[in-house]
């Protein structure tokens, strides 16, 4: 996957009359020109607080909103202006695990026609021989015995379980991409490892490649192969996972590792936190967006916006602090 | 020997619903001294957040305590009128919430927060109010000038700020923080962390923070009490349950956690999931999901002993 120059503006919503009396048109600014590649079979991390663009990134691959430009390459065909005809294998084939499992399944729905739903829509198999697909896919997805789970509502399920049986369906259409947005952020903290082994070894089986959206670094730097950093729409930092977190470039990179609470009382450190909060994606800063808060903001950061600057082959930095000489 | 700030006995409470009775917190005992930080920590239903409000006797319906006694600086918490209550929260014991949103009033101004709790709670005029309430703004690291703003005004961050500003704003002699830093993003959270550890040292504060971070306790708390299925399962110093934990729940929630030092420590699931409070396991209530289970487990629950400096419920220390 080849995504290059991808944005999302949304316009800013406003009362009638404000509309009547001003020309101009505000747009937030989700999505501000990122770019990436995606390897087959790797699992890739989108990390970033609230607002990001995290999120919309998700949406966007997968076509759930419409891009306001770029490209998104997927196997040599643009899916930003594919045609709604050429959308419906893709869609068998991109699949989204939302955070929330609970609105993710029909409170009317047993597990099991939930998840014998995707087949029925997707017409996949003979229609007699789709139960024994689905009770497949339960024991696989750990909810065992799967006879005795495929009669279950979902409101019999923990929150561990329900995940579970998102996943299933989501795995049941045999997809290739999965993008998936806080998968974990709803589960408890002892299950969370669960789901995360699990995810893997499907991925393993299966041959998938992960779009991993979470807003937790620990979790990234556990489950991911390589990390984007976001802020304010904007890719500040990528690279493999141990040149992220062992020695980040980025000073909006180094804050956010040095802000994880640490679970060991011993580690006594300094940390580096920057001023203030995160503006608004409205009217982003001019030049680097990082720069209002940035500790090391020098001359060109107000002025001019940082592209991409190659620290090697895999790790990438949005700052003009490694501007070539 | 001082006696300590705190002292909780044998609390239990339960929720009434439909399928039976909720055991939302069973034989609870714990003490806190003046001056020191206790962790509360557990997953979702563990009965943190509900032995936070019992404290406060402020218990939500349907709940109820059904058992135990709660001594809160020579003050017997369970047995005083709604009046006396009333006094005392706020003005002696505090809360912050998870949800500073929810938590503070749309149509008043920060200021008038701040002058309504003085106005409620003491005999300060006006003026010293606000002056007061402009001292403690800069103590939290916001600009007096917003004093007349509003809630929505705000963002996330502030307005946890501003939260923790009330609840320090009448001097308590306990506050109750219930996941303070949950709604927030990581930097931010490190902002509030910093700033409540300054708070802290400054105002001599008695915290007890309730939370499912661990990563958050070992930062913040003197002592930790781990609970599991409404019990506090290990209570000791920080230092001693991070470097040995006893209790196989507590080394299981200690590895399950992601560790961004030790990726390759971290992030052990333990197998199953939390029960049912409704219909609980017999016996020790983490027996299904422990990896040293034996039979004894199975048939009785154990009692907390001491053991290593600290207390663990567990049949391996028995």
């Amino acid at each position: 996957m080849e995504v290059t120059g991808l944005r999302k503006y949304f316009p800013v919503q406003r009362g009638f009359l404000e509309n009547a009396l001003s020309r101009k048109h505000e747009f937030v600014r989700a999505v501000d020109d990122v770019e990436f590649s995606i390897e087959k079979g790797e699992t890739f991390g989108l990390v970033g607080e609230s607002g990001s663009g995290k999120t919309t990134t998700g949406r966007l691959l997968l076509r759930l909103i419409e891009a306001t430009s770029g490209k998104i390459i997927i196997d040599g065909k643009d899916i930003v202006k594919a045609h709604p005809n050429e959308l419906r294998d893709f869609r068998r084939q991109a699949q989204m695990i939302f955070q929330d499992p609970t609105a993710a399944l029909s409170p009317r729905m047993t597990v099991g026609e939930a998840i014998k739903d995707a087949l029925d829509i997707h017409q996949i198999g003979p229609s007699n021989a789709r139960k024994e697909t689905v009770l497949q896919i339960l024991g696989r997805v750990g909810l065992t015995p799967p006879e005795l789970f495929y009669d279950k509502y979902p409101h019999q399920l923990s929150g561990g379980q329900r995940q579970r049986a998102v996943i299933g369906r989501t795995m049941i259409l045999e997809p290739h991409l999965i993008v998936a947005d806080e998968p974990v952020a709803m589960v408890d903290v002892s299950v969370r490892a669960q789901i995360l082994d699990l995810l893997s070894s499907l991925k393993k089986d299966l041959g998938l490649t992960y779009v991993f959206i979470t807003h937790d670094l620990a979790t990234a730097n556990y489950f991911c192969d390589r990390i984007a950093i976001m802020y304010l729409g904007r890719i500040v930092e990528v690279g493999l996972r141990d040149e992220v977190f062992n020695s980040p470039k980025h000073p909006y990179a180094v804050a956010l590792m040095s802000a994880i609470p640490v679970p060991d009382p011993q580690h006594k450190r300094q940390r580096m936190i920057p001023r203030g909060e995160i503006p608004s994606p409205i009217n982003p800063p001019s030049g680097c967006r990082f720069h209002p808060r940035c500790p090391k903001a020098f001359d060109p950061c107000a002025t001019k916006d940082p592209g991409m600057i190659e620290i090697n082959r895999t790790h990438r930095v949005a700052c003009h602090l490694f501007d070539a000489e | 020997m001082v006696e300590p700030l705190l002292t909780v006995r044998e609390l239990s409470v339960e929720y009434a619903s439909k399928r039976g009775q909720v055991k939302a917190v069973t034989d609870v005992s714990l003490f806190l001294d003046k001056g020191s930080t206790l962790g509360i920590v557990g997953e979702s239903g563990s009965g943190k957040s509900t032995l936070g409000f019992a404290i406060l006797n402020l218990v939500p319906s349907p709940g109820r305590v059904v058992a135990g006694k709660i001594m809160f600086d020579h003050t017997d918490i369970l047995k005083q009128n709604e009046d006396n209550m009333r006094r005392i929260r706020g003005a002696e014991i505090s809360m912050i919430f998870q949800d500073p949103l929810t938590s503070l009033n749309p149509l008043l101004k920060i200021r008038d927060h701040f002058t309504e709790l003085f106005r409620v709670h003491s005999s300060t005029n006006h003026e010293d109010s606000i002056s007061r309430a402009g001292q403690l703004l800069d103590d939290l690291g916001i600009a007096r000038e917003r004093l007349s703003d509003y809630p929505h005004q705000f963002s996330g961050g502030m307005r946890q700020r501003v939260m923790i500003g009330l609840a320090l704003a009448l001097n308590p002699k306990l506050v109750i923080a219930d996941e303070p830093t949950t709604a927030l993003d990581v930097i931010v959270e490190a902002q509030i962390l910093e700033l409540m550890k300054k708070l802290k040292d400054a105002y001599g504060l008695t915290l007890i923070l309730v939370t499912h971070n661990i990563g958050i306790v070992a930062e913040m708390a003197d002592r930790i009490a781990v609970m599991y299925a409404g019990r506090i399962i290990e209570m000791g110093p920080t230092n001693d349950i991070f470097a040995d934990p006893l209790h196989p729940y507590t080394k299981g929630l200690l590895e399950s956690a992601p560790n961004i030092l030790h990726p390759e420590r971290s992030m052990r699931p333990i197998p199953g999931s939390p029960p049912d409070l409704i219909t609980l396991p017999t016996g020790c209530k983490f027996h299904p999901r422990c990896p040293r289970v034996f039979e004894t487990c199975r048939m009785s629950d154990p009692l907390p002993v001491e053991c290593k400096r600290r207390l663990v419920a567990c049949h391996l220390y028995a």
